[in-house]
């Protein structure tokens, strides 16, 4: 104890700096935590926090919801695809970025490629019915080429909705997320390059041997970050891009809780849910940071 | 120098932190202004009642007593709105109230969903004196922990109009111990429909306006008006009917064509079944998904936002609609009249009412008379008898019509109203309701109509039994399309007071409910939309074993349960 303390006092600058951020934590991130107790209560608003106990019947009965299997296969399909497109689409935007030699090109565009993320999904939702509609744009080019005789059901067949997600996701927050990757790339030592260089390394062989190694460690973090969020897979997207004829592939953890939890007032009921959501995300850090550890020899902790 | 780089690390930290908690109870102190000005407010008012209690009790031209101390009615109601328009077209009606009424109302809103407020404000024990907008079974949590106030007492006290206008139906708003928790608003019958069928009245016209009176007959006129208009002037692809993505909302008023009422068949002995398990339910799918499968069918029906929709409607994509009748007006001859250079009269549409062969009756617009939903006081009022009193005098007939209709006898208002208790519409007005240039929201913020909706009905007005405090329908035997349009629906409008069932959080059978209702959002979409017509029958039938596997038989027997409860407690 004696030890920590002396720590403290040595580092007491660097603590000072944190302690808002700490403060900030507290308040917001663990205060609230309180309020997990209701998963545990058949919580009646006005009524007392401490009462109305059912154990985990609230838990238990997501597992027997009819849709059950349904919600948890599209959360972990689109989630999955998420990750599979989504987690190696900022990085190869960033290779790319990294090669453009023209100083002003290449800001260019970066800022057009993370401009995307800024748009609200209210808008993407819009733009996607306007593009892909029976009436939309798409069907317009494939009638005139040739291609089709009707209108393709884009957004009104369930089949083509984990894809639309999916790409939409990616388009959004692809440029965004390479700023990590390029802020990474800027602090690879340019000497490496220049060895890299003399060696006889090419620009692939660049890529390959001193970029990709340079970024690995940033690329682990957000990976098993990215493996905590499995089951957050998307919720106003689904809500607005999604219909009655999707709704058996858009339906996920999130929106079910939503209209099942907070908009009938079933509280204990969709805090239940989300407990066991974030649980099970941490559980799969964990693990993935064990893993990267032993196969990767690198990890968040 | 060590020294100074620590202080002013200690100094920031603690203004970061100080910044991030005074922020955190800003809302706190705004609040706490906000009451220590509508302290003052209180306070001022006092001070200058305190100075005319010696004056009579006076007796404005509406026949309210004027109190010698301001009446303070502050209430929240959980109807969603964007408080700062809510604000602008308050003022007048505000001002006015607080002028010649001496009754300072004070509305609360939120742009947010009103049941997750109320939640808010049980759990913090924050809340207002009244409250509007309250379902029953938030009554019903409200009640049960004691923050409302029993009604009954003071109604019997102050509220002579109440008992008088609500007349037989008030015991029905008692509970099984006479206690009256809240008093309901827009209550009462309107006869004006809800849902139709809407052609297009200057192609059907052309063709010889063929007789329209089963859904099959509305399917031969649609399809040879297709036939004859298969593009718009854009070159767009035109279709027989189309709907938007709200439409599942409003289902089971439109299955009301094959005689089911509000979704459900009803037998003698008032048992009720859902249309999932009916033949008529059946048929209706076969006959949306003949539109579909002949290509007569906007394939976005269940996908178009109302603004998209609107926009394939006034671009004259969409012939025909079955769905509720104001839609057509809106999305169609409404634009026209402003887009169209040459637009004439009979370029719009008309709703029509359609009956499958076989049906008792086309049931389109059920009426619920009980009212939307409950104004409620709660323990933290400190006047419930000032509240309770200008409840009284809002229910009146020439109460409802000043809060209805609004200010009176300025250049905008829709009326005038005479110290001798006459009144009369503004003609101006008038004509441009008719012309389809008044502006409604503009009356609104002039003269404030119903910007103040506590418990005035919807319904006929006992005085006259022809006013309603819906001004744009007051004169629709005048209007020649609105006259057409319900002399067309008035056999498919019925009293459904009697089917309002409450499904409460508590209640197991809500959940069940829910999965029910978006299994049919998906199920009806999918069947409708099936390419053959033994898909739609298969998609049908999917629906309805999955349905009956959820429970549907249960909420069949609970409704029927409470159905028959209501039906005894209202004769």
């Amino acid at each position: 104890m004696a030890a920590v303390w002396k720590r403290v006092r040595r580092e007491r600058q660097i603590w000072l700096l944190c302690l808002p951020m700490i403060v900030w934590v507290l308040m917001f991130s663990y205060y609230p935590m309180y309020g997990l107790l209701i998963s545990f209560q058949n919580y009646v608003p006005g009524h007392s926090m401490f009462s109305n106990w059912v154990g985990f019947d609230n838990f238990i009965r997501f597992f027997h919801e009819p849709n059950f299997l349904q919600i948890m296969r599209n959360t972990l399909v689109i989630s999955g695809l998420n990750l599979l497109f989504g987690f190696p689409a900022p990085i190869l935007l960033a290779l790319l970025l990294n090669e453009v030699k023209g100083r002003a090109f290449k800001k260019t565009i970066q800022s057009l490629s993370y401009i995307p993320y800024f748009i609200s999904w209210v808008v993407v939702a819009n733009i996607l019915i306007t593009m892909l509609g029976s009436d939309g744009v798409l069907n317009d080019i494939l009638i005139k080429l040739g291609f089709i005789d009707e209108p393709l059901a884009f957004l009104t067949n369930g089949n083509y909705f984990w894809g639309i997600l999916v790409s939409s996701n990616v388009w959004k927050d692809m440029g965004f997320s390479a700023i990590i990757y390029l802020s990474a790339m800027a602090g690879i030592d340019k000497e490496q390059y220049e060895a890299g260089r003399v060696d006889g390394l090419g620009r692939f062989g660049l890529i390959r041997h001193i970029t990709v190694p340079g970024i690995r460690s940033t690329a682990v973090l957000l990976f098993i970050l990215a493996i905590g969020g499995i089951l957050n897979a998307g919720f106003e997207q689904q809500l607005l891009i999604g219909n009655p004829l999707t709704q058996d592939h858009y339906e996920v953890i999130d929106t079910y809780v939503y209209r099942f939890g907070v908009q009938l007032g079933n509280y204990s009921y969709g805090t239940a849910v989300g407990l066991m959501k974030s649980l099970i995300g941490l559980v799969l850090v964990f693990i993935a940071n064990r893993l990267s550890k032993r196969y990767m020899e690198s990890s968040i902790f | 120098m060590k020294l100074r780089t620590n202080t002013a690390l200690a100094l920031g930290s603690v203004l970061l932190a100080g910044g991030l908690l005074a922020g955190c109870s800003g809302n706190g102190n705004d609040a706490a202004d906000n009451g220590g000005d509508s302290k003052a407010n209180t306070a001022a008012n006092a001070q200058q009642n305190a100075t005319d209690t010696a004056a009579a009790p006076k007796v404005n031209e509406f026949g309210w007593t004027i109190p010698d101390k301001t009446i303070t009615v502050d209430y929240y109601t959980a109807d969603k709105d964007n408080p700062d328009k809510v604000a602008k077209k308050l003022t007048a009606m505000h001002d006015y109230l607080l002028k010649n009424f001496n009754v300072d109302v004070k509305k609360t809103q939120y742009d947010v969903d009103g049941k997750e407020k109320l939640n808010l404000m049980l759990a913090s024990n924050d809340y207002p004196g009244v409250m509007s907008a309250i379902d029953s079974d938030t009554i019903d949590k409200w009640r049960s922990q004691g923050k409302l106030i029993d009604l009954a007492p003071l109604v019997d006290k102050y509220g002579p109009n109440i008992k008088k206008e609500l007349g037989d139906k008030y015991n029905s708003y008692l509970d099984a111990d006479g206690k009256l928790w809240g008093i309901p608003r827009g209550w009462g019958l309107l006869p004006i429909p809800d849902n139709s069928a809407h052609i297009r009245w200057d192609w059907y016209q052309a063709m010889g306006a063929p007789k329209i009176e089963t859904p099959d007959d509305y399917y031969n006129v649609l399809k040879q008006m297709v036939a004859a208009h298969p593009k718009n002037e854009q070159g767009q692809k035109t279709y027989a009917i189309s709907w938007n993505d709200q439409v599942t909302d409003n289902l089971d008023s439109v299955l009301g064509i094959w005689g089911l009422k509000d979704g459900y068949k009803e037998d003698a002995d008032h048992n009720l079944t859902h249309w999932l398990n009916t033949s008529e339910g059946l048929e209706a799918v076969k006959f949306y998904n003949r539109f579909y499968r002949e290509g007569l069918m906007d394939p976005d029906s269940f996908l178009n936002k109302f603004d998209d929709w609107k926009l394939k409607f006034s671009n004259e994509q969409i012939i025909g609609h079955i769905g509720p009748w104001w839609q057509s007006w809106n999305a169609g001859h409404e634009v026209w009249k402003t887009t169209k250079p040459n637009w004439t009269d009979d370029q719009r549409y008309v709703q029509i009412a359609l009956k499958a062969p076989g049906a008792e009756a086309s049931y389109l617009s059920p009426k619920d008379t009980t009212g939307w939903n409950y104004t409620v006081i709660t323990d933290k009022e400190a006047h419930p008898e000032d509240v309770i009193k200008f409840l009284d005098f809002e229910i009146s007939p020439i109460g409802t019509r000043l809060l209805g209709w609004g200010i009176p006898n300025l250049p905008e208002s829709t009326w005038t109203y005479n110290s001798d208790g006459t009144w009369a519409f503004t003609d101006a007005q008038k004509q441009k309701l008719f012309a389809g240039t008044f502006d409604s929201d503009k009356a609104d913020e002039i003269t404030g109509q119903n910007q103040i909706w506590l418990d005035h009905p919807q319904g006929l007005m006992s005085d006259d039994h022809k006013s309603t405090a819906w001004y744009d329908q007051n004169f629709n035997d005048e209007d020649k399309w609105k006259k057409m349009m319900n002399d067309n629906l008035k056999d498919t409008i019925y009293d459904n007071t009697a089917r309002r069932i409450v499904f409460t959080a508590d209640n197991p059978l809500t959940i069940v409910n829910q999965q029910i209702e978006d299994l049919i959002k998906t199920g009806f979409a999918k069947a409708v939309m099936s390419k053959t017509e033994d898909a739609a029958v298969q998609a049908f039938n999917d629906m309805q074993g999955k349905a009956v596997k959820l429970g549907l038989k249960d909420i069949e027997a609970f409704r029927t349960e409470e159905y028959k409860k209501n039906l005894a407690k209202l004769q």
